[in-house]
């Protein structure tokens, strides 16, 4: 898995290109670690380039959203595909995680703007 | 001029010239060392001259076919990993490819950018990767497989099985697929802690009217009443697995029992758990 990210104010728009599966979920895992203990809790993950998400990649964006909130932040989720929406409903997380269809709505979310890329 | 290293060494034989020169140079531009062969024979010669990492090998070769070319591969000093590819949509060579200890096959055509994805998967995979699958059955409507416990056998035999179901609808197809899956990697994980000398045992039935997919572990079981950690036990509070799962020091994760109950119709575990049937009606 390939992981970009960009941020805009104190939000992280987190872009990960491929699969979150048990065998790849460290290479997301040790962004979210990385991010949180800079103290950006605020993340954005953009799921538009996800082609697949097992039940330990479902689990390992529960375990980072836990830890957002309780740090005061929050993760929300942009342009899921269908198949991943139908994982979220049947797992009962849709009722967990803000979805978002437009970046900026999500970044409005947390009441943000201005923007500085990176790659990680 | 700089000369980088190759990542590894890709043997790419196919009949068809404008396809293996493309395939080459997609390779190539990863970062691979290449060398072709048109035909069987050649392939053979090359493999004896020199060793390689991956072998994409056609199935459909002139003379030669490429099970066969396979079959002999497998016996050289260092055999490569080998992919096979092909046009052919019938359940048979994607059977006989799997008897002979295929690491993958990939059915023509595909994306480009697919081939260079499959090959840094294989390069990647580990030795636990490359163990024997048993074949008990090699039938379309009955296979069964003997296979060793670790995570990427698991995504092999899933590859393999999933692409029998190629002709099913897409949503029946991820469904199954999906739910396949997640109980395939509870049985190395969980049920085979991972070591691939201990071995699951997975048997796929295809009838007219639905699917069927058992899978034993030789795990011991596990009580459903003692799944705190699981979502299946929390359904009035979806974070709460995850909270009891940071007090146990577990990874991330549980919500595969939840997960394969919604995509498939009929979920049955025998009385230990250590063995498992899924059922998917197609009507």
């Amino acid at each position: 898995m390939k992981i970009t990210q960009h941020s805009v104010d104190d939000v992280t728009v987190i872009v990960p290109v491929g699969r979150i599966v048990t065998e790849d979920g460290d290479v997301l895992r040790n962004v979210v670690d990385t991010l949180v203990q800079q103290g950006r809790v605020k993340i954005v993950l953009d799921l538009q380039q996800v082609t697949y998400i097992d039940s330990s990649g479902l689990g390992l964006m529960v375990s980072k959203y836990v830890t957002a909130r309780r740090r005061g932040g929050d993760v929300k989720l942009l342009h899921p595909s269908a198949r991943s929406i139908h994982l979220l409903e049947i797992t009962h997380l849709a009722q967990v995680f803000e979805v978002f269809e437009s970046e900026d709505d999500a970044v409005r979310a947390f009441g943000s703007s201005s923007f500085q890329a990176h790659t990680v | 001029m700089t000369t980088m290293t190759p990542i590894g060494r890709v043997l790419v034989v196919d009949d068809d010239r404008a396809l293996r020169h493309a395939l080459a140079a997609l390779l190539q531009d990863a970062g691979y060392q290449t060398e072709q062969a048109a035909d069987g024979p050649a392939a053979l010669a090359t493999l004896e001259r020199q060793s390689v990492d991956c072998m994409l090998l056609d199935i459909g070769l002139p003379g030669m076919s490429g099970l066969d070319v396979l079959a002999r591969a497998r016996e050289a000093a260092s055999p490569p990993r080998i992919v096979m590819m092909t046009a052919d949509d019938t359940p048979d060579v994607l059977l006989r490819s799997l008897q002979g200890q295929a690491h993958a096959f990939v059915r023509k055509p595909f994306p480009p950018a697919r081939i260079v994805d499959i090959v840094n998967d294989v390069r990647r995979a580990s030795a636990a990767a490359s163990l024997p699958i048993e074949v008990v059955s090699a039938s379309a409507d009955w296979l069964e497989l003997v296979a060793p416990c670790s995570l990427e056998m698991a995504e092999r035999v899933q590859d393999f099985v999933m692409q029998l179901d190629a002709r099913l609808p897409d949503d029946v197809r991820e469904s199954v697929a999906q739910a396949f899956r997640e109980l395939l990697s509870n049985a190395v994980e969980w049920g085979g802690r991972l070591d691939p000398t201990r071995t699951v045992r997975i048997a796929c039935l295809r009838s007219k009217r639905m699917l069927l997919y058992r899978i034993s572990d030789p795990g011991d079981g596990f009580d459903i009443n003692r799944l705190a950690h699981a979502a299946i036990s929390n359904a009035d509070d979806p974070l709460r697995h995850d909270r009891v799962r940071q007090d146990m020091g577990l990874r991330p994760g549980g919500l595969g029992l939840v997960m394969t109950r919604a995509l498939v119709d009929e979920l049955i575990y025998n009385e230990k758990r250590n063995e498992v049937v899924l059922v998917k009606y197609l009507d």
